[in-house]
């Protein structure tokens, strides 16, 4: 019963994990940069959610509705404005973007300690479980994850059936291809970036369910994010899926028999290996 | 522009600055040349939550110990940096303190671990160091300059035994952050309780940056303890408290160190803070020299009430005013001499020191969340509401 029940939590922080990381994914897939200011966006949109429940009162869940459209629209203009200045291409290009959303994350961080303070800050929603014989569920995991395969099932259907979703792959896969064929791909990458401002903010309203944050952890869920999409194969989105199951598996399993101190140090311990052994990710040959 | 204009020019300028450069000099003379104390503490960075209350008890003191005259006379200056919760970058600020801004006196930065850096700095420069930060004793071995003004992390918990005892528990359960001052509390605690013939059923260590509590306390579970303590920070004391309800690990008692008194903790749980046992340093309900003053001082410059880490750095402030006034100068020798031996009435409680610089004086107070509201429950004869026990 114990294994049944390490494997049920494994799952539920795995499910959000890859909530956390989805939208890191999507803009790693077309712009080939980590936006090191996605974990920055996570902890804002929680906080800006603890907010609106504080002042309010509003449902968390409801909150997704309220921050997910202003990540996107804040997205989209800090890509059209900032990042889609830098002209290099290349290797270079990838840099400087690097360079640029790593300033940036230490930007929001200040500004998010200003406006928020910097105490650890959490809303009492979905705190039991679910009791199914001596098996018990997490609450709040099990709505993160249900909304992260929710999102993933979403962002599969249009990345594959839609049309607008078809030139996203297209421009990650060539960007002189998909201009030839008249994708318009900086309106591409716009759109990628908003979108994975979004998803970041979908999980940082959940997350501020889960766990209490707080400005400074901004750069942990973009580490924590990053090894859950360097597992799965950069850019490759069933691969993050698996990637996250694979770690919120390994730190519950490693936590009840090995101790927390070892659970914390597995996410970078199994990145390590997985970049040595495997640096193309856990699936092979994977379309992207 | 013609050369008698230039020559006009110049004439008045120099006339200007003349004019200006006695002005400086008269109003230097009219105000002496002020005391500069300095500081480190942690506004940004893993502490800086708390840090942001440690350092308006230094600010809050200077600024009424000005409006009083000052000190031997002279105003106030208060410096304080962000350490950025590094010790090494607090270890930096401190020799800047010292070396560049030349002030009199410096006091302690927050958290244990930086102050255990810090205080290398302190020794090295022959500095008398005030630390109302620095709960773990560990950090005043071998130290001749330094001087705890905070409860020693031993007498936190302690009476969470004492109570076990007194009401029959027989097992207990230690979750135990793995820092300096929240090991020191465990260990203090582990060692009264088994004194007083409590099990210690399961006890386990963990990292300050864990989140994921859920195979800890399943294996806690099993063992089904009467007592369950952990020793933390904000976070892991609402992680774990989120955790045993999910798992319907039902204690008799549930206490933590640091992070129930704060209102972030019952603003996370609601009614899950409610039972709750937690301990604190100070109460604005003690009666305490200048506790009164304190609490309304504080709400005419902050709003609301202080935390007890507000009170701790004030305090440290009282100690240094009357230190000062009682050695007549900020010889750091002839200061280190009156704090080793003098005892000081402070809003938490009385300042007195062993032999190696080592908190005596001030005690620890535990307080519970009843209904909602935080009140101070033990020891019996200074609580606000008596203990509410079973929890649940």
């Amino acid at each position: 019963m114990i294994l049944v029940q390490l494997a049920i939590n494994g799952l539920l922080l795995g499910g959000l994990y890859l909530l956390m990381a989805q939208g890191l994914n999507l803009v790693f897939g077309v712009m080939k940069i980590v936006n090191f200011a996605h974990g920055v966006f996570i902890v804002v949109a929680g906080l800006v959610v603890y907010r609106l429940y504080e002042a309010y009162g509003i449902n968390p869940l409801v909150a997704v509705a309220i921050v997910a459209p202003a990540f996107f629209v804040v997205g989209a203009l800090l890509q059209r404005v900032l990042i889609e200045r830098i002209t290099a291409v290349g290797t270079e290009g990838e840099l400087l973007s690097l360079m640029l959303t790593y300033g940036l994350s230490y930007i929001f961080i200040n500004v998010a300690t200003r406006v928020f303070g910097a105490k650890y800050l959490s809303l009492p929603y979905l705190q039991s479980s679910l009791k199914i014989a001596s098996l018990t569920i997490n609450e709040s995991l099990l709505v993160a994850s249900t909304l992260a395969a929710l999102l993933a099932a979403a962002l599969y259907v249009w990345l594959t059936h839609m049309p607008s979703g078809k030139q996203i792959r297209a421009t990650s896969q060539s960007r002189i291809g998909a201009i030839s064929c008249g994708i318009d791909t900086r309106r591409m990458r716009m759109l990628a970036f908003a979108l994975g401002s979004s998803l970041a903010a979908a999980a940082g309203a959940l997350l501020v369910v889960v766990q209490p944050v707080a400005p400074q952890d901004g750069s942990d869920f973009t580490v924590l994010s990053f090894v859950v999409v360097a597992l799965g194969g950069l850019g490759n989105y069933a691969g993050a899926a698996i990637g996250a199951v694979l770690l919120g598996s390994a730190q519950s399993y490693g936590g009840y028999y090995l101790g927390p101190n070892v659970e914390n140090v597995l996410p970078f311990v199994i990145m390590l290996g997985i970049m040595l052994l495997r640096p193309q990710g856990l699936q092979p040959g994977a379309a992207r | 522009m013609t050369r008698r204009t230039r020559v006009a020019v110049l004439v008045g300028t120099l006339l200007v600055l003349t004019v200006a450069s006695a002005t400086a000099a008269r109003s230097e003379r009219r105000s002496p040349k002020p005391i500069r104390i300095g500081a480190s503490i942690s506004q940004t960075g893993v502490y800086a939550g708390v840090g942001q209350y440690a350092v308006r008890g230094y600010r809050l003191y200077v600024d009424l110990l000005n409006a009083r005259g000052g000190l031997l006379g002279r105003p106030v200056q208060l410096i304080v940096y962000d350490d950025q919760s590094s010790p090494a970058t607090a270890v930096r600020l401190y020799s800047r303190l010292i070396s560049e801004d030349h002030v009199d006196v410096i006091l302690g930065p927050y958290s244990s671990a930086i102050t255990q850096a810090v205080a290398a700095v302190a020794e090295k420069n022959r500095r008398v160091m005030i630390d109302p930060f620095a709960a773990a004793s560990v950090v005043f071995t071998d130290t001749k300059w330094n001087f705890q003004a905070i409860t020693a992390s031993e007498r936190y918990l302690a009476s969470v035994a004492d109570i076990s005892k007194l009401r029959g528990y027989k097992t207990m359960a230690l979750f135990v952050n793995n820092t300096p001052s929240t090991s020191a509390i465990a260990a203090a605690l582990k060692a009264r309780a088994q004194a007083f013939g409590l099990k210690i059923v399961y006890e386990q260590k963990y990292p300050n940056d864990a989140s994921d509590f859920s195979s800890m306390v399943l294996a806690a579970k099993a063992t089904h303890p009467d007592v369950v303590v952990g020793t933390t920070y904000v976070p892991d004391s609402v992680g774990l408290t989120r955790e045993l309800n999910r798992q319907a690990v039902r204690p008799k008692l549930l206490a933590f160190s640091i992070g129930v008194v704060e209102p972030e903790y019952e603003k996370a749980l609601g009614p899950l803070a409610n039972g709750v046992i937690g301990n604190t340093l100070w109460w604005p309900s003690l009666r305490r020299e200048g506790n009164a003053a304190f609490v309304a001082a504080y709400k005419a410059k902050y709003g609301g009430t202080p935390t007890y880490q507000v009170a701790t750095g004030y305090a440290a402030m009282q100690v240094l005013e009357q230190a000062v006034a009682k050695t007549g100068s900020l010889d750091q020798t002839k200061l280190r001499d009156t704090i080793a031996a003098m005892r000081a009435n402070t809003v938490t409680g009385s300042f007195r020191l062993d032999a190696g610089g080592r908190q005596v004086g001030y005690k620890s107070y535990l307080m519970q969340w009843q209904g909602g509201k935080a009140r101070l429950v033990w020891p019996p004869k200074v609580a606000e509401a008596p203990l509410e026990l079973p929890y649940r």
